[in-house]
């Protein structure tokens, strides 16, 4: 026999990484050639002997110096316990701007009707707040004579935080999940 | 008393228990410095960056699933680390030092002979500190974290035809040195 197996592909037979079809070819190769047996053999021990290699000892514990180390960083605060605690944030200024408990039992459809009312009523009020805003920039007398345009009734607002939350949780848990599939192998 | 698992011991990390990251490094110290001892072939550098290893864990343990054993996770930051830190210091040249890679020659000896005896783990520690930072990187996740071709390639964020390339030279190169050492 002439044509003898290439060592790049009996590294990659004792590595397991052949595909099935070119391993049985492989094998079949090997039970009539014995230099690429004799290959295969010597390749095998080189394999045992970098595999074998003794592990040394640690000479020192490294964990006082480690924990010292660690004491300088900031504390680890999982992103869990941020979520928790900007979510009862979240909760509480709802509370507090009134959107009141039984609001909140209402049910899921009388809440997003008067969200999308609410909602309505924030746009045209801001719009109108606008105009009224550019308006007042062409007679422009003093500083005084700017009011804020009224955004209406607290639970607006509380609609607005609880929007931003909403986009902040489902934000949050895309990026970790993007970084835990890149980092994490 | 039983001891916790790691897995306790990460989520309680995680709740702001450093102590119970000290016990992780406890455990997995030797493993790490091992991991070291073997890409850098130097005692004091490879304890420091064994310590380094562990920091970066640390920091890093967001991205962690503990659902999945720690140890080999935390070796492989261990060889991230190493590889960073060679490539740091290796110069360019030396990586692309191809001449290192000639055909070996067809000898007489076995050259994996020499590899028997009490000297054998001292000679391929040398030779693979010889080794280019991305060709130890290849050895130390195949042969010691037995990490499949499609992993290291994930891992090194290199293609795979140079996880085969680099695997082959790097024991071409290894078996060749151990023969001149002989």
């Amino acid at each position: 026999m002439t044509d003898h197996l290439d060592d790049s592909l009996l590294h990659a037979y004792l590595d397991g990484a052949l595909a099935p079809d070119e391993r049985v070819g492989l094998e079949e190769h090997l039970n009539s050639c014995p230099a690429c047996t004799e290959d295969l053999a010597r390749a095998r021990r080189l394999f045992l002997a970098i595999g074998g290699m003794s592990e040394e000892s640690l000479g020192r514990d490294l964990t006082p110096a480690v924990l010292q180390a660690l004491s300088r960083l900031p504390r680890w605060v999982p992103s869990l316990a941020i979520g928790e605690l900007l979510g009862a944030l979240g909760i509480g200024a709802a509370l507090i701007l009134g959107l009141g408990t039984s609001e909140i039992v209402d049910g899921l459809s009388a809440s997003s009707e008067r969200i999308a009312t609410q909602l309505e009523v924030a746009s045209r009020q801001l719009t109108s707040g606008w105009a009224e805003a550019l308006e007042r920039s062409r007679s422009f007398w003093s500083l005084s004579e700017i009011r804020l345009p009224d955004l209406g009734s607290a639970g607006i607002w509380a609609t607005i935080a609880i929007a931003a939350l909403i986009l902040w949780f489902v934000g949050n848990g895309l990026v970790l999940g993007q970084v835990r599939r890149k980092v994490w192998r | 008393m039983r001891e916790p698992a790691d897995r306790d011991l990460v989520l309680r990390t995680r709740r702001g228990e450093v102590q119970a990251f000290g016990e992780l490094v406890r455990r997995y110290q030797s493993a790490v410095f091992n991991v070291c001892y073997r890409m850098l072939g130097e005692r004091m550098e490879a304890e420091d960056l064994a310590q380094e290893t562990f920091i970066r864990a640390y920091r890093r343990l967001a991205t962690y699933d503990a659902d999945r054993p720690f140890g080999p996770w935390v070796r492989r930051v261990a060889t991230r680390v190493c590889l960073n830190h060679l490539d740091r210091r290796t110069p360019p040249s030396q990586e692309l030092d191809e001449d290192r890679d000639r055909p070996l020659v067809a000898a007489g000896n076995d050259p994996e002979n020499v590899l028997a005896g009490a000297q054998a783990s001292a000679g391929l520690r040398r030779a693979i500190t010889q080794l280019p930072p991305r060709y130890r990187a290849v050895i130390e996740l195949r042969h010691y974290q037995e990490m499949s071709y499609a992993e290291i390639a994930e891992l090194l964020e290199i293609p795979l035809s140079d996880v085969k390339s680099h695997l082959y030279r790097a024991r071409k190169i290894l078996a060749r040195s151990l023969m001149e050492s002989d």
